[in-house]
């Protein structure tokens, strides 16, 4: 009997022991639908496809509630918002300059922007780490050098709305990154200075076919000098400058027909053309389901229910953001077309047939409004024509621009001289007009030390450090090492 | 013989492993049996009724048989008289007798409460006397299958101490979850493990088994009883056990429901003329705060903008339509339910067949339920040492949903709307003469009117199939082995098809999408089991080791289209772009290894002991295994001899306990760092890209609970009074928590084991027999609990957890060290500035205050009213839960009424929350006809002015936006006749029962909400406790049943 129970015991453990031992690797499991950093980066076509995503991240910092987007419009007095809905009010916060430091929108902004710069420097990481070799050993120093550019380009807004920011450049752990605090804005544009020096001359003047829109050394030159002026370094802003404008690469002549007008301007702002002849840099989306849809129209559009885009006859509700101000509607010279071009002033209420007074930008406007796809220009020729004219005074530049839009000249009897005295304030002006509602404003205002005064004879009550977005107080909870804004 | 063991020895190392031990053993020698009977009839002492299906069993015998019908049984033996037998029923008091005549008859004493009851434990059974730990049984009795309600958790309610039953919806389909001693876990899943006939099933959802099939649940709450399951035990763990055949003549049983089924509350709006009367307020408020004059003409021309206008029919709110929206998706819906089942078996073998259908329409428009169930259950003692058996149950379920804002939206529409208007459409602004330009301001049919969404269709169905087989193997007196293969299958399908035609007319079409989810799970467990049960001298001993192999497999699918010609054809491949095409799969294993010991000497000690081992595919390569350890203790005082004397004490017992369990309720593959697939254009080409979408972390593992436990049970005066006490300190750590990082890591939040929870509480059951004569009985069970959550560490730094956005409906949850999880946070609201002096006296008063505004409080005192005032202003969990359950019985008649309740805590409500202010013109709640409107009418001084331009501190969260989670409810009565045997047996059935029931009847509440209970998404989710936006709401049911037996 005894042995009997002996036997089984010794039976049941020899086997136990076997299955334990037969069954440790069923515990290994790894997913199946999807790929892993265990089995990713491993040929060049994944670290290309993985530095591709440094586009995504640029239309997503270039999306409505970017940093871009936060600041340049919405903090600015071209839009407003004209009818409270949702369950919050960070927008109007922004738009009224009393933003409480747990804004919501400032805070998502904020996330945003270090998410990519993490997906960039995951990037940037990969590419100097790999023991992959290039087929061809250019193309990897090129996607180096987009990438570096796409990261100044996240560094350069985030400095500007929020003053000194912590500065990663690598792949930081969350153990980390507690020891990533604000880091002097001079120290940052130093990187970025040599970063875009490096990348401009690693990246090509334009591409061919499927690249068109990736980032070329002009881009490259463009940011550089605005990181430059962000710097103080005015001469060096001029000679990158003048290097794009002398290239004879681009031109106002967005359409290519030859002929400078207003037509150019137009085409700018279509879904169907992309990365024109004016173009320096564009981030890029695509129109249609599954594709890469911008938010803009849909975010910027009247919240009405009645609301609908010209010509089209199904209502399509926006969500009431950046509606142009009085302000801004009333800057737009008697006879410029831009305006037109650049926003509607209402729509017609298609039950009633009543116009709804309502204005809204249709400058990303795209009749495919459900999944919709039109580039942003991100810097253009325009833009960098006016700021030449603003760094060196000449004011031909300026007179270029007005040109194309069939303006007098600066200088010239019929100019309003009486609103613009100055050139200074003629190109504030014509920068306000020619590039409405493209994220320009409050960087321009805060460029040219107008910010306070403007805002505030604008009926916007701010001060000097009020130009400054607060840190998400998410970002102090969790980091108490970093600092507030004043 | 030695055949027969060899086969028998076989057949266990077989199942084992795949190896082939062939055992030697020694013949057995057997008795010769001698013609001989017993005879002799079991009756209820008290009714003198007989007992059907009473366990008779010679002493020293395994051998048992049951009574009949008739409640008489017979024996077949060698032995004479007189013979000592044990005789035992559910629901009596078991008892030894000796009998020295045959026929005779055996009475036995009905127990509300029995401690010679076996209970169901984890893997296993155990006396109830003997537990050590702390679990609840619930019995499936006629009043708890009984009731309407058309799942288990709905007949938990009040029914355990310590265990509060959460039931986010009233959908006719949607299942309660129960949870067990307080939030354990944050960012894990919070739900207990359901284990159904020893299948452990995480994620089971309760509604997919028929109450009718359900003989029991036994809660297993302290982590000494807990710990059995290891990894998965640290929200405790539901023990359903099903019904099974008894010997004896076959027995059909029938149980039928119809009912009627209501809302159980409206949340109280303002009607047309109070709706009016604000609006009006709300426009000229702000347009004289912009600067206007009072008296300006209301035009647009004049004020600038709609918003400071309004219609002027709203001046003469008689000619308005008076909708009450919410009567428009309410109906009074019927629920039938049928339940039959026939059991039966000889000595040898069991079986249990039974099906159910049961046809559930909503109480809101566009909600019906159908669930069609099957089981079968049998056992076989194949030889003396072999038994097998086998078990499925299959239920197949479909159902029709409505649009899931529509509740929301019958309690926002304003009233001042017709349902349709004259034009045929919908009723809304924009087709009502001279509201057409009010379609931003005073709401709109979009994302609004409660029929909007009505032309969608919303389907599910659902197939679930669980069931086992096993083989039991008695290889000496008192050592069995057990092996059992479980299964276990579920399909859940859902279709969505999102109408292009909105009832509006053609410039509102939408472009019309149709999806469909589609997902199976199919998982199994190995299971295998040795226990030893000896009893010599004044020892007893019951030991158990095990493993357990299990694997789940589960696979989801999505497809969509979009862009839709018409709503004719409902089906994707009737849309003319493919949206998505989606697939997930996980598989997950574990494996298992466990052992326990319960010992107890002189039925005075007892002493447990368990151990689980756990390895699991979901943790991490550094951390794949981990042991979970248990012990507990008892002492049975009254058995003691210096109590002997003490009459009136008919129990006494003092537990203790400790145990380790764990909370592996996280996603498969979570320690993975993951790539994402995105998109990116560069002109007109579309680029795949991907990106890291998570972070490698090599070390996460469960969550560890440790939880000590004391409790006391007491029984006074023969067991009419028995208290149960427990109290219980629980810490969890290596919390699994989305802990938030710096972005500068690239996220805000990292996955992984940190921080500490603690539990404390206590639990009191008190069962009374409060009247017990010839006639009459009447029986009480109260208890209540409360649980004290408190978060003691979280992640580096201690940095609270933050959370808001669309899930938390614009309130704000937090969570910080010091406080329970997921607190309520946001400003301190202070009612009502009533006047200017009000304003000039609180140095905090925000830039823009004015009369009539809301006061936040500057909590910090620093003058200004700024983001450090935010605190937490309340807590979702309940200070305290209870429930009072009464049974009467008088001759055929019995009555049951069961009151329950919580006590404490606060709820947010997105209906209730966006009716407290000015929100595009949705309606106002009641309450608000006492808001301040001027000096001379400050209403109430809690409620603001309304106004059409705001703030901010108005949509900003705030303790303005919370109410009293607080309620006592009717939960449910019954009243039931049964037949007199006599009367029955003339009938040629054994019984019959007919009763009335209702179910949620009354409750008392101060939140203006439908259900107190009610909140949004999964019970899981231990975050969305307390707040709802669109929950579909419960129902009251009045409904007639009949149970019969044949």
């Amino acid at each position: 009997m005894k042995k009997t129970i002996n036997n089984i015991i010794i039976g049941l453990l020899v086997v136990s022991v076997c299955l334990s031992a037969c069954n440790s690797d069923k515990l290994e499991l790894y997913p199946e639908t999807n790929l892993t950093d265990g089995n990713f980066y491993t040929s060049e076509a994944d670290l290309t496809a993985a530095t591709n995503d440094i586009y995504r991240q640029l239309s997503r910092l270039f999306d409505a509630g970017g940093i871009p987007d936060l600041y340049g419009e919405l903090f600015s007095d071209n839009v407003y918002i004209r009818t409270t809905t949702g369950a919050n009010n960070f927008a109007e916060q922004i738009s009224e300059h009393n933003i409480r430091t747990d804004n919501g929108f400032v805070e998502t902004a904020w996330n945003t922007a270090y998410n990519a710069l993490y997906i960039i420097n995951n990037v940037l990481d990969r590419l100097n780490n790999t023991t992959i070799t290039f087929a061809d050993p250019n193309l990897k120093t090129r996607l180096e050098a987009e990438a570096l550019v796409a990261r100044a380009i996240v560094y350069y807004y985030l400095t500007q709305a929020f003053g000194d920011v912590p500065f990663p450049l690598t792949v930081v752990t969350p153990e980390e990154s507690y020891d990533y605090l604000r880091v002097d804005r001079s120290v940052i544009y130093e990187r970025l200075i040599a970063d875009l020096l490096q990348a401009k001359e690693q990246l090509p003047g334009s591409y061919t076919g499927n690249n068109v829109g990736r980032i070329t050394s002009y881009a490259t030159a463009a940011v550089l000098a605005k990181v430059y002026i962000a710097d103080d370094n005015i001469p060096a802003a001029i000679t990158q400058l003048g290097e794009i404008i002398q290239s004879g690469q681009f031109s106002l002549d967005a359409n290519g027909d030859g002929q400078i007008n207003v037509a150019d301007y137009a085409h700018l702002f279509r879904s169907s053309t992309k990365n024109s002849k004016e173009s320096i840099l564009e981030v890029q989306y695509l129109a249609g389901q599954n594709n890469v849809n911008s938010n803009h129209q849909t975010e910027y559009s009247p919240w009405d229910f009645a609301f609908h885009l010209p010509g089209i006859g199904t209502t399509f509700r926006g969500t009431g953001l950046n509606t142009p101000s009085a302000d801004l509607i009333a800057e737009y010279e008697r006879d410029d077309p831009r305006k037109d071009l650049s926003l509607q002033l209402g729509f017609t209420n298609l039950q009633t047939n009543a116009f709804v007074d309502y204005p809204y930008t249709i400058k990303f406007l795209d009749e495919n409004f459900l999944y919709p796809g039109q580039n942003v220009e991100v810097i253009r020729y325009a833009d960098l024509l006016l700021l030449y004219a603003e760094l060196t005074g000449d004011a031909s530049y300026l007179n270029q621009v007005r040109a194309r839009a069939g303006l007098e000249p600066y200088g010239a009897s019929g100019y309003p001289s009486s609103e613009y005295p100055t050139l200074t304030l003629a190109i504030e002006h014509e920068r306000r007009i020619e590039l409405a509602f493209e994220f320009h404003r409050l960087f321009d205002l805060v460029r040219t030390g107008r910010a306070v005064e403007v805002l505030t004879a604008k009926g916007i009550p701010t001060s000097s450090n009020g130009l400054l977005f607060p840190i998400p107080q998410s970002a102090i909870d969790i980091n108490p090492g970093l600092t507030q804004n004043p | 013989m030695i055949k027969k063991r060899i086969l028998r020895y076989s057949l266990v190392a077989a199942l084992w492993g795949s190896a082939s031990i062939v055992y030697e053993g020694y013949a057995q020698e057997i008795k010769p049996i001698i013609n001989a009977s017993l005879q002799g009839t079991v009756i209820d002492a008290v009714t003198k009724e007989p007992l059907e299906g009473v366990t008779v069993q010679l002493d020293a015998v395994t051998h048992t048989v049951k009574t009949d019908r008739l409640g008489s049984f017979e024996f077949l033996t060698g032995q004479k008289l007189p013979f000592k037998i044990r005789v035992s029923f559910v629901g009596y008091v078991s008892k030894e007798v000796v009998i020295s005549l045959s026929p005779s008859i055996i009475e036995l004493e009905p127990s509300t409460e029995n401690l010679d009851e076996v209970v169901v434990v984890g893997y296993g059974t155990q006396r109830k006397r003997d537990l050590t730990g702390a679990s609840t049984n619930i019995n499936f009795t006629e009043d708890i299958s009984g009731r309407p309600g058309t799942e288990i958790g709905q007949a938990l309610y009040g029914q355990a101490a310590g265990v509060q039953v959460i039931t986010g919806s009233g959908k006719p389909g949607a299942s309660s979850s129960v949870q067990v001693r307080g939030i354990n876990s944050i960012s894990a899943g919070s739900s207990p493990l359901i284990v159904v006939d020893g299948l452990p099933v995480p994620n089971f959802d309760l509604s997919l088994i028929n109450n009718a099939d359900i003989e029991s649940i036994q809660i297993l709450k302290d982590a000494a009883s807990a710990a059995i399951y290891g990894s998965r035990g640290a929200n405790g763990v539901l023990l359903i056990t099903t019904k099974t055949g008894k010997a004896g003549r076959t027995r059909f049983e029938a149980n039928f429901v119809s009912g009627l089924q209501q809302v159980i509350d409206k949340v109280p709006v303002m009607n047309a003329a109070e709706y009016a009367q604000a609006a009006i307020d709300a426009a000229q408020t702000s347009w004289v705060e912009s600067g206007g004059g009072p008296n300006a003409p209301n035009t647009v021309a004049a004020r600038g903008a709609y918003k400071y206008t309004w219609p002027i029919a709203l001046e003469n709110p008689e000619t308005l339509p008076n909708t009450d929206f919410q009567d428009v998706i309410f109906r009074t819906a019927p629920l039938n339910r049928l339940e039959i089942s026939a059991s039966g078996g000889s000595e040898k073998s069991t079986y249990r067949l039974s099906g159910g259908i049961l046809k559930r329409q909503g109480i809101a428009l566009y909600s019906d339920y159908d669930r069609y169930a099957l089981g079968f259950n049998t056992t076989s003692n194949v030889a003396d040492w072999l038994e097998v058996g086998g078990s499925t149950n299959l239920s197949y379920d479909r159902e029709q949903e409505p649009f899931n804002r529509m509740f929301e939206w019958a309690v926002q529409y304003p009233s001042i709307y017709p349902v349709y208007s004259e034009n045929g459409y919908l009723g809304a602004p924009l087709n009502q003469p001279g509201f057409e330009n009010y379609n931003a301001i005073l709401f709109r049919p979009q994302n609004g009117h409660p029929l909007y969404r009505s032309t969608d269709e919303i389907l599910r169905n659902r197939f679930n199939a669980i069931g086992n087989i096993f083989g039991q193997v008695r290889l000496l007196e008192g050592l069995d082995f057990k092996s059992a293969f479980n299964y276990y299958y579920h399909r859940n399908d859902g279709s969505n098809y999102q109408a292009r035609d909105h009832l509006l007319g053609s410039s509102y079409y939408t472009e019309g999408a149709m999806s469909r989810d589609l997902s199976n799970t199919i998982g199994y467990t190995f299971q295998n089991l040795l226990t030893y049960n000896k009893q010599w001298d004044q020892h007893r001993l019951e030991a158990l080791a095990g493993t357990e192999y299990n694997y789940s497999n589960y696979n989801y699918s999505y497809l969509e289209r979009r862009g839709y010609d018409n709503d004719l054809v409902k089906a994707v491949s009737a849309g003319a772009n493919v949206a998505a095409a989606e697939d997930f799969v996980t598989r997950t294993t574990f494996i298992s290894y466990f052992a326990r010991a319960n010992y107890s000497f002189a039925n005075k000690y007892l002493l447990s002991a368990s151990i689980r081992r756990d390895g699991s595919s979901r943790f991490a390569p550094n951390n794949k295994w981990g042991s979970f350890p248990a012990i507990s203790a008892g002492w049975i005082l009254s058995e003691e001899q210096f109590l002997q004397d003490a009459n009136f004490l008919s129990n006494l017992k003092l537990r203790a306990s400790f145990g380790l369990t764990g909370n592996d309720r996280f996603a498969d593959y979570r320690w993975v760092g993951q790539i994402g697939q995105g998109r990116a254009a560069l002109g007109d080409n579309l680029l795949i890209t991907y990106y890291p979408s998570s972070i490698t972390n090599p070390d996460l593992q469960w969550e560890r609970t440790k939880q000590y436990n004391v409790g006391l049970d007491l029984g006074l005066w023969d067991e009419r009074l028995q208290l149960t006490v427990d109290a219980y300190q629980s810490n969890s750590d290596g919390l699994l928590l989305e802990v938030p990082a710096p972005v500068v890591s690239g996220f805000t939040t990292v996955f992984k084991n940190i921080g500490e929870v603690e539990n404390k509480g206590l639990e009191v059951s008190l069962g009374t027999n409060n009247i017990q004569t010839g006639d009459f009985s009447w029986g009480s069970n109260l208890n209540f609990s409360f649980n004290r959550n408190k978060i003691l560490s979280l992640g580096d730094n201690d940095a609270p957890m933050i959370f808001s956005g669309s899930v938390f409906s614009g309130m704000q949850k937090i969570n910080q060290v010091g406080h329970p999880a997921f607190g309520f946070f946001g400003y301190q609201y202070g009612g009502v500035y009533l006047n200017q002096a009000a304003i000039d006296a609180d140095p905090a008063a925000y830039a823009d205050a004015r009369p009539g505004d809301g006061r936040y409080i500057d909590v910090d005192g620093n003058g200004t009213l700024d983001a450090d005032d935010r605190t937490i202003i309340g807590n979702p969990n309940p200070d305290f839960i209870y429930g009072f359950t009464n049974r009467f019985k008088y001759r055929s008649f019995d009555l049951s009424i069961v009151l329950q309740g919580v006590k404490g805590g606060q709820i947010m409500d997105d209906n209730v929350h966006r009716s407290l202010l000015y929100h595009e013109g949705r309606n106002y709640l009641k309450s608000l006809t006492n808001r301040w409107r001027s000096e001379d009418e400050p209403g109430d001084g809690y409620h603001y002015k309304i106004k059409v331009d705001e703030n901010g501190y108005e949509k900003t969260p705030s303790s303005y936006w919370l109410f009293s989670g607080s309620y006592f409810r009717l939960k449910d009565i019954t009243l039931g006749y049964s037949l007199p045997s006599a009367f029955a047996e003339r009938i040629k059935v054994s019984s019959l029962r007919i009763y009335f029931n209702g179910a949620n009847l009354f409750t008392s509440k101060s939140a203006p909400v439908f259900d107190p209970e009610g909140f949004s998404g999964d019970a899981d989710d231990a975050g969305r406790r307390g707040v709802s936006s669109n929950t579909f709401p419960s129902a009251k049911i009045y409904s007639i049943g009949l149970n019969l037996a044949l």
